[in-house]
């Protein structure tokens, strides 16, 4: 259960990477390799699935990643389905610089 | 070949022999260790242990006064009585005062107050000591008014089947001629456990007690009522029981309006830059009256009972300031502008509802602040202050990591020792079996596995003995018992996961009526988060008693934590999730903020239901210079505000369901409607979210905070 697989996959100027597992500190490897391999990218999209979770520590790890690249003015959207995880994200504040979305779709649509 | 077997044999026997020379070197080292230790501790008794201890000793010896200022007739009689009793006492050598154990001296005075003793001498408390002012002027300043007032509900709390004691001591301010001067009142709440019914002996022991207790406190000065408001201590005419109650209100108005004034303006341009005094002339028929507009917080106070008919405030203002000069960096005084002046009367309009219609009036008086004293020390304390946070913290990090270091050092060698022990006598029992050979590959393959699975045995127990001291260590920073507050009853609960986790939970007091009470999660599990948890603990109470306001608070906690925690090779991506309010205890009111924990919850008794309260926020620590949400919740009897880490809302069940937000509210709220206290809701909702999870593991730290007004 302690494992995570994620995988980029380039559409034009957007890399969207695709997570799957448990997120936790010490399982984050995959994703920190994911944003390296998507370094070249304008946006970034970060997709997870139902059923995925996320500790605090895993939390952690994707606020460091994702506001690093916002800061380098990269765009950061995240597609997340499970209404628990999207009602953490806005508890922990993150809904301030960063938009959250139930699809894929949805998060690519106007972007 | 053969001497090649004999020089291998030969190594070997040279390495058992170093081997038993390392062990006996080790065993020397443990030996001396154990005298330090033993020495240290020596010294520590002699110098610290032995004397409290005489100290102890000698104040048991010569026990406490029971009563002061007895006739020689009195004092025989209350002699007769102990000696009855078989009670310890000893009679001053004038024979007006009886000394008897401390541990007894409460309990002994509720008994004699029972049989109407003292009737011609009196109780002596601390405060009034050995002074030569009257009990009017020490009773007028706060502290001694306090220290009496927590003196006198110790005396009664030892009583059986009372729960709660507020004694509250009022003292008029002093008139000019002494046939106006209104008398010193004390006003008794008392909270009785569910089968307690008292009789008349107990309400006229109580009231003869206080009146001793006070010089001048006439019985007819001494107001007795229970928790729902009913008046218990003999009937006193109606006019001066309404008349009583009138002036505390007036009283309670007056003040709730300063401290809101004060708060308010310290906030713009600090503490102690201004004085507001209020009075407030109250219509108690508010029928015959329009409605008159008044502050929130003071709305809920008159409860329909009264009106403002006018308040006048004046506003003492510091006229000048201190800046710093952009020229030179030092610190200079300038004279604050006018337009500042008027803006901050402004404001203290808003604060208190000013009404030009009721005739209400505000006086402002600027005038320079002495600030000689400030500008001098000012540098010199700041950097004092910076220097003593940071060495305090240091110095318990430091305390902590030692600890550790030391912890992890000795279990190391006496792990290592059993480890080679175990591996000789294992070897020896191999090389008992007859048909073994030393040189056989599979005795030298057996050896290899058998040192193997005891440095893997070895290890595994080190590691879970480290994992088990951080966690007492841990455990150790949080509070055993709530703090005691008048009318409010906070409680909280650490569950630890099966390892270490981050959460902890404090209370910890800002002054006289505020406290911050509050929980936090450090992300990570294990010594990554159990070395942050202490430091955060140390910035946290280092913060709290410099008296930083909850927001200030919040945005210090998160620079010092950014500061910190991110870069740093130990803890790696560390954050911390916050959730804490700060309590004012007279106003009721809670301050809410929260750093990335589940939104704080509100049970509201009006409504019986629980809402979420929304404070969104990045937990500590991910971005630097953030100003994080305040919520100002005002808290009516029978409401409760329940925080909580998200070990208790993600915590799963076998088929991977998380209890999520709704069973978590729906709990609380069942919980409450229950009636359970706050300490029954810190062990209620934790419990259901293990009989949610039954039989799997916990995976992180479960911790709830709650605060319950009490009625």
């Amino acid at each position: 259960m302690n494992q995570v697989r994620a995988q980029t996959r380039r559409q034009g100027d957007t890399a969207i990477i695709f997570v799957e597992g448990y997120l936790s500190g010490h399982s984050a490897g995959p994703l920190e390799d994911a944003f390296q391999e998507a370094r070249g990218a304008e946006k970034i999209l970060v997709v997870f699935r139902e059923g995925d979770f996320l500790n605090s520590a895993g939390l952690a790890v994707l606020f460091d990643l994702i506001l690093s690249a916002k800061e380098q003015g990269k765009g950061a959207r995240i597609v997340e389905p499970s209404p628990h995880f999207r009602k953490v994200f806005r508890i922990m504040g993150l809904t301030e610089d960063i938009e959250i979305f139930e699809t894929e779709e949805a998060a690519l649509q106007g972007w | 070949m053969r001497s090649l077997i004999q020089f291998i044999k030969g190594l070997i026997s040279l390495f058992r022999r170093l081997a038993r020379r390392l062990m006996r070197e080790i065993l020397l080292f443990l030996r001396a260790l154990f005298w330090i230790i033993a020495l240290g501790g020596s010294v520590y008794v002699v110098r610290v242990v032995l004397p409290d201890l005489i100290k102890t000793l000698g104040e048991f010896n010569q026990g406490v006064e029971l009563f002061v200022g007895l006739d020689v007739e009195e004092t025989r009689r209350v002699c007769q009585q102990l000696e009855t009793r078989e009670e310890w006492y000893r009679v001053e050598a004038d024979s007006t005062a009886i000394r008897v154990d401390e541990a007894n001296v409460s309990i002994l005075r509720w008994e004699m107050a029972k049989m109407g003793f003292p009737r011609s001498g009196r109780l002596r408390y601390g405060v009034f000591g050995d002074t030569t002012m009257s009990v009017r002027e020490v009773l007028s300043q706060d502290e001694n008014r306090r220290a009496l007032q927590a003196e006198l509900e110790e005396t009664f709390l030892t009583i059986d089947g009372l729960r709660r004691v507020t004694v509250r001591v009022r003292v008029p301010e002093t008139r000019l001629y002494i046939e106006e001067q209104d008398p010193i009142t004390i006003s008794v709440v008392l909270g009785f456990e569910s089968e307690t019914r008292w009789e008349e002996e107990e309400f006229a022991a109580m009231v003869h007690l206080m009146r001793v207790s006070v010089e001048g406190v006439t019985e007819e000065d001494v107001f007795i009522e229970d928790s729902f408001g009913n008046v218990l201590s003999a009937e006193k005419e109606a006019d001066a029981l309404e008349g009583h109650n009138q002036l505390l209100l007036q009283q309670q108005v007056e003040r709730a309006l300063e401290r809101l004034a004060q708060q308010t303006l310290g906030k713009v341009i600090g503490k102690d830059r201004t004085r507001v005094r209020v009075h407030a002339a109250l219509n108690f028929s508010p029928a015959d009256s329009l409605v008159s507009p008044a502050n929130g917080h003071v709305d809920r106070m008159l409860r329909g009972r009264a009106t403002i008919e006018r308040l006048s405030v004046a506003l003492t203002i510091d006229e000048t300031k201190v800046v710093i000069d952009s020229s030179s960096g030092d610190f200079i005084e300038e004279q604050r502008p006018d337009e500042e002046i008027s803006q901050l009367a402004d404001l203290l309009l808003d604060v208190v509802v000013f009404s030009g219609e009721r005739g209400d009036q505000v006086t402002v008086f600027p005038m320079p602040f002495d600030k000689t004293q400030e500008l001098r020390g000012r540098q010199a304390a700041e950097a004092e202050q910076q220097k003593e946070f940071w060495t305090s913290i240091a110095i318990n990090t430091a305390k902590i990591l030692g600890i550790l270091a030391a912890l992890i050092t000795l279990r190391f060698i006496i792990q290592a020792i059993g480890r080679g022990v175990g591996v000789e006598e294992e070897l020896s029992a191999l090389k008992g079996i007859p048909d073994l050979d030393e040189d056989d590959e599979s005795f030298r393959t057996r050896k290899e596995k058998i040192e193997e699975e005891y440095q893997k045995t070895a290890l595994l127990t080190e590691y879970g003995k480290e994992l088990a001291a951080a966690r007492q260590m841990q455990m150790g920073l949080m509070p055993t018992k709530g703090p005691r507050i008048d009318g409010l009853n906070v409680a909280g609960s650490c569950r630890p996961a099966t390892h270490v986790g981050g959460d902890f939970f404090q209370y910890l007091q800002m002054d006289d009526s505020r406290w911050v009470i509050c929980l936090a999660d450090v992300t990570g599990h294990g010594m990554e988060a159990a070395i942050p948890v202490v430091m955060f603990s140390g910035v946290l109470k280092g913060l709290v008693e410099e008296g930083r306001d909850m927001d200030d608070l919040l945005y210090n906690l998160n620079n010092t934590m950014h500061g910190s925690l991110t870069g740093n090779t130990l803890t790696g991506r560390t954050f911390v999730c916050f959730s804490g309010g700060e309590l004012d205890v007279p106003t009721r009111t809670l301050r809410l903020s929260n750093a990335g924990c589940p939104f704080p919850f509100h049970y509201r008794a009006s409504t019986r239901d629980v809402v979420e309260l929304e404070l969104e926020g990045y937990p500590l620590g991910v971005r630097p210079d953030h100003h994080y949400k305040l919520l100002e919740v005002s808290l009516e009897v029978g409401d409760r505000v329940v925080l909580c880490t998200d070990g208790i809302v993600e915590a799963e069940d076998r088929a991977g369901h998380m209890f999520g937000f709704e069973r978590t509210s729906y709990a609380i709220r069942e919980g409450c409607r229950r009636g359970l206290s706050a300490d029954e809701l810190a062990e209620f909702i934790p419990d259901e979210v293990r009989s949610f999870t039954g039989d799997v593991d916990q995976q992180d730290d479960q911790t709830v905070v709650a605060i319950e007004v009490k009625g």
